[in-house]
């Protein structure tokens, strides 16, 4: 559990087990085609109980446990889904961070508006668009997510000259 | 990882002449070139699929440099 995180097979589970997500964070600037690295599967969930119960059927499959510095093996269960805003786990595919909001009022219902449908082999994944995760990495505390600022918004200009053309 | 396309591996823009610009330069009103210019381009030529591949092939490697063994 403490290897590399497989994305897709992350995003496969979650797929397959019809959770209703979008993916947010670095991996969604990489979809969006900005040259970063990350080393984190950053996924926001829609709060639905339809939905949170089919996401601890994938989390079940994934096999996922809480980060716990003292070793303890915490696993997700309904109450837990229900009531914590963010979720660090390991998963058999590595580690998977469960956002419920990226900033106050940043939810998965205000958030689904700014998404656009990115097709990996074959599997269709909402992705928050740049100028969104953007904005999210401004409003971020830490430096790491500043550090990625001038590539991203770059990334954004060349794309939309690319469009404009 | 599943993948069906084999990602390219980025091929360098050719250097326009001195004095000279390229046809996406003189298009390209958001601003003057940067050193990422290069590799945002490369980038953005990728499907989804490619550009996670991207992703995941940098992780590999990191992943296994830190486990001692060559990447």
């Amino acid at each position: 559990m403490d290897g590399a995180p497989r994305f897709f097979d992350i995003l496969e589970t979650l797929r397959r087990h019809r959770v209703e997500l979008i993916v947010v964070g670095g991996v969604a600037a990489v979809l969006e085609g900005a040259p970063i690295s990350t080393f984190d599967l950053d996924v926001m969930h829609r709060r639905s109980p339809e939905n949170l119960q089919r996401l601890l059927v994938a989390l079940e499959d994934l096999e996922a446990l809480y980060k716990d510095p003292a070793g303890r093996q915490i696993r997700p269960n309904l109450e837990k889904l229900e009531s914590f805003r963010l979720h660090l786990l390991l998963t058999r595919f590595g580690p998977l961070d469960l956002l419920t909001e990226i900033a106050p009022g940043d939810g998965y219902d205000h958030l689904i508006e700014q998404t656009v449908v990115h097709e990996i082999s074959g599997m269709e994944v909402q992705v928050l668009e740049l100028a969104a995760v953007i904005r999210s990495k401004e409003h971020a505390a830490r430096d790491k997510d500043r550090a990625t600022l001038p590539v991203l918004r770059r990334t954004l200009e060349l794309r939309r000259s690319q469009d404009s053309t | 990882m599943r993948d069906d396309s084999a990602t390219p591996s980025p091929e360098p823009l050719s250097d326009p002449s001195p004095g000279s610009e390229t046809e996406a330069q003189r298009d390209d009103t958001s601003g003057p070139a940067t050193d990422d210019d290069h590799l945002i381009l490369w980038m953005l030529g990728l499907t989804s699929t490619e550009r996670l591949n991207v992703a995941q092939g940098f992780v590999d490697s990191v992943f296994a440099l830190r486990n001692g063994r060559r990447a």
